[in-house]
């Protein structure tokens, strides 16, 4: 009997925490909305929410990856936008190939990620610091790429050209009344998945973000790993790039400003352990959502700008100790 | 009784229970004005537990102590302090990035009225303090910049610094080479005749013969007996320590007789493996199906041997062969793939506490539950279940997190892992410490059929009678290196006098 109601508690305190938690928060959101609001639960207004938030849910995939294994990435907002601008620059301005010139900002993601990868594995600079490091040293390659100037910048483009086709297809067409950019976010979030729950990596990810020298015990090559987590984070922030490119139709050394830190926020609320070792993609996307119907609701119902980030900020503290309170309920109920 | 007469230290009918071990049972403890009383046992004896009930960092369930006479509450060390205790523990307190007058008077440095502390009063003061203990070491200089045997005085001129009537020193030496321990000896000497009362902890028996006035023997938390150093022998001390001299059971001899010995089947070879300054050149043979045991003492370069053989501290010299096959070993994914397995003396080290009991057992072993790129559950969920069967690791559920489970069976878990990942040779470094009487015997079933499985092992141990019980040889490490080999069945006077590093 009394072992029963014990399971239950914990059952109970399982669904209305973490990940269960914030989907609550999340329906509690919608249907709050909903309520205050005709303008929040249209169908306008929805497909433009996965529009607005899908780069950030690119970026927040990444993240994850990189917060499940006891890392934090501040650098991806600046390398979506350092992959966005060589990519838009070297199209636009230099005339390379469409393939080309993708390539090429997606090489810049990587190297951004590998440089990441390096200094933290080779160099021991603690991840905080590393990419805190990059964040700044990003935005000025972008700037220095694109003069400060935004791309395309008619007066420096090769006759006709613009932005590669793709880019401005997914970054603006839709299918279906989907919008494209949704999809290639959908992509990324079951690639990011299928990569933290089903394969070697991300298992390693988990166990060197659960106990590191564990993971170092049992064989893992925790350098290389890291090393691998960085870069897919940096690939996905050049994707991120692209589609923040495509969607404006332009690119510049400061979009996406604030971006990597919303993206932490996404994954915390979405129940991933900042520090290490638990969390699911699937999480993520509900803290993206959360975030992106906050923001929107907000905006709707005509609340200033600035209390939006007044309320953003809060929801991040409530969410984790929420979190955190779960835990200890769920060790009480366990032992 | 009257307060003059009191002893400076007084220890009665003291009892500490840890889940499945009697740490102390009714121990009874007295030292005498000025004199340095040693506390001699093997490890798990129980000196530690009653050197932190005494310094109020253990609360025990029963007892008493009082210091000149007068009671002291249990479990604060607070009290403890005030009452004119000190305690040195075995790791040092100190905190490197300040300076050594900081540290000297940690938490009570003289203030200006102000609120500012008072830095003209804060470094004489110190360096009075400091000069008890013969270290005239500047006391602005940082903790960091100081050595071993630095450190320690100043940890011996903090805890003297709050009138302290009984010191308690806990393992001094460890950490300290031959002529830093005469030092501290001389230290130990002037305090003595200053009129500190010393409890002096150790499980080394030629220093405490050396040190000592009067010598209390503890063993599985109980007073074995009281007496004075002098005209007593090595010899003697161990006996005590030990107890009864026992010699394994039948089978196990019959056991051991019947193991194919001599034959040249090395799975593993070192020769000249070192990684100075702590392991020093050293040569070591494994055969499949052998037990061997390493004993040693705290500080003699065991865990380093085992961690230099699996890479996590490279060797940088000497080499190595697996299988007759020159192998070089330079981190743990290397050990791993040339078909070895370590588990460390610290469980928590190597589980993810809150990963999964399949996830864990299978971490060794990724690559085999991999098809293509992706990780194979069902075969992952199969392959944890046969070894939780096998190795009888009890756990409501393979999904269950492996840190809800007993330590024993947490330790099963990490044996699963490198009989999973098919390790040939493992590693093993006081895999019973922390762990109930029950569960080590369990723990030591499983190793001897994974060595009649094949496995060579290297047991790494800091307990003699375990050293024993298991191993087919049995070597002895002092100060970085291997000084013996002795066959099973050897006495453990023999053994300890070995590690001891007495001679004959």
């Amino acid at each position: 009997m009394m072992v029963r109601t014990r399971k239950t508690v914990a059952k109970t305190v399982t669904i209305a925490g973490g990940r269960g938690g914030a989907l609550v928060i999340l329906f509690a959101l919608v249907v709050a909305f909903s309520i205050a609001t005709p303008d929040f639960l249209t169908g306008a207004n929805l497909v433009n929410i996965l529009r607005q938030y899908a780069v950030l849910m690119i970026l927040a995939v990444g993240q994850t990856l990189v917060i499940v294994s006891r890392g934090i990435d501040l650098s991806v907002a600046s390398t979506a936008a350092l992959s966005g601008c060589v990519m838009g620059v070297s199209f636009a301005h230099w005339g390379w190939p469409e393939p080309v010139a993708l390539l090429f900002g997606l090489a810049a993601g990587f190297a951004v990620g590998a440089f990441n990868g390096f200094v933290i594995t080779k160099w021991s600079v603690p991840d905080f610091i590393a990419t805190l490091g990059t964040l700044v040293a990003v935005r000025g390659i972008a700037l220095l790429v694109t003069g400060g100037l935004p791309v395309p910048d008619y007066e420096r483009a090769v006759e006709g050209r613009n932005l590669p086709e793709l880019v401005s297809t997914l970054g603006v067409d839709s299918i279906l009344g989907i919008p494209l950019i949704a999809c290639v976010a959908l992509v990324c979030v079951l690639i990011g998945g299928l990569i933290l729950s089903r394969t070697k990596l991300g298992r390693s990810a988990y166990a060197i973000g659960g106990n590191t020298e564990a993971a170092r015990m049992s064989g893992i090559k925790v350098g290389r790993s890291k090393m691998w987590i960085y870069i897919i984070s940096g690939l996905l922030a050049a994707v991120g790039g692209f589609m923040l490119t495509g969607r404006q139709a332009s690119a510049n050394a400061l979009m996406g400003e604030d971006m990597e830190l919303q993206s932490i926020a996404a994954v915390v609320i979405g129940g991933t352990n900042l520090f290490g070792g638990e969390g699911k993609i699937s999480g993520t996307v509900i803290g993206v959502l959360i975030i992106g119907v906050l923001s929107n609701g907000l905006l709707i119902l005509g609340v200033a700008e600035f209390w939006q980030r007044v309320v953003n900020g809060l929801i991040i503290v409530v969410v984790v100790a929420l979190d955190q309170w779960r835990r200890r309920a769920a060790r009480a109920a366990s032992a | 009784m009257t307060a003059s007469s009191s002893p400076p230290l007084l220890v009665e009918d003291v009892e500490k229970v840890y889940p499945g071990v009697q740490a102390l049972a009714g121990v009874d403890f007295e030292v005498d004005p000025g004199e340095v009383h040693a506390l001699l046992g093997e490890n798990g004896a129980g000196k530690s537990t009653l050197m932190k009930v005494i310094a109020g960092a253990v609360t025990p369930e029963a007892g008493r102590i009082e210091v000149d006479g007068k009671e002291v509450p249990l479990g604060s060390p607070e009290a403890a302090r005030d009452s004119g205790i000190g305690i040195v523990y075995q790791e040092l307190s100190l905190i490197p990035s300040l300076s050594v007058g900081e540290n000297v008077l940690m938490g009570r440095w003289p203030t200006t009225r102000g609120g500012l502390i008072d830095w003209s009063r804060l470094f004489p003061e110190a360096r009075r303090h400091l000069e008890r203990v013969g270290l005239d070491t500047e006391p602005r200089q940082v903790v960091r910049a100081l050595g071993m045997a630095e450190r320690q005085q100043v940890e011996i001129a903090k805890a003297l610094s709050t009138d302290t009537r009984v010191l308690l020193l806990d393992e001094p030496t460890s950490a300290l080479s031959d002529r830093e321990a005469k030092r501290l000896f001389q230290i130990i000497e002037g305090l003595k005749d200053s009129g500190v009362a010393i409890v002096y902890v150790s499980h080394r028996l030629t220093e405490v013969l050396e040190i000592a006035d009067r010598i209390t023997v503890l063993r599985d938390g109980v007073r074995v007996g009281t007496l004075s150093a002098e005209g007593v022998t090595e010899a003697q001390l161990a006996q005590m320590m030990i107890g009864r001299e026992t010699s394994g059971s039948p089978e196990e001899v019959a056991r051991r007789q019947q193991r194919p010995g001599g034959e040249d089947e090395y799975v593993l070879r070192a020769r000249s493996v070192a990684r100075l300054p702590r392991l020093k050149p050293t040569d070591l043979e494994l055969r499949a199906g052998e037990i061997v045991a390493v004993f040693g003492l705290v500080g003699a370069g065991r865990t380093r041997l085992a961690r230099t053989l699996f890479g996590l501290e490279p060797a940088t010299d000497g080499s190595l062969e697996l299988f007759g096959e020159e192998t070089r070993i330079d981190s743990p994914a290397d050990a791993v793939a040339v078909g070895l397995g370590y588990v460390g003396e610290d469980r928590s080290a190597g589980l993810v506490p809150r990963m999964s009991v399949a996830n864990n057992i299978t971490l060794g072993s990724l690559d085999e539950i991999t098809r293509g790129p992706i990780l194979d559950f069902a075969l992952e969920q199969q392959v944890a279940e046969r070894y939780v069967e096998d190795l009888d690791i009890r756990t409501p559920s393979l999904d269950h997190l492996v840190e809800t489970l007993s330590g024993g069976n947490q330790q099963k878990v990490m044996l699963a892992r490198w009989t999973c990942s098919q390790a040939k040779v493992l590693i093993l470094d006081d895999p019973t410490r922390g762990i109930d009487i029950g569960a080590k015997e369990e723990v030591f079933r499983l190793v001897r059929r994974l060595a009649d499985e094949g496995i060579a092992i290297l047991y790494i141990t800091s307990e003699i009678k375990e050293a024993r019980e298991l191993a087919d040889r049995l070597l002895v490490m002092s100060d970085g290196r291997i000084i013996k080999e002795f066959e099973a069945g050897t006495s453990e006077e023999e053994v300890m006098a070995a590690a001891g590093g007495v001679r004959g």
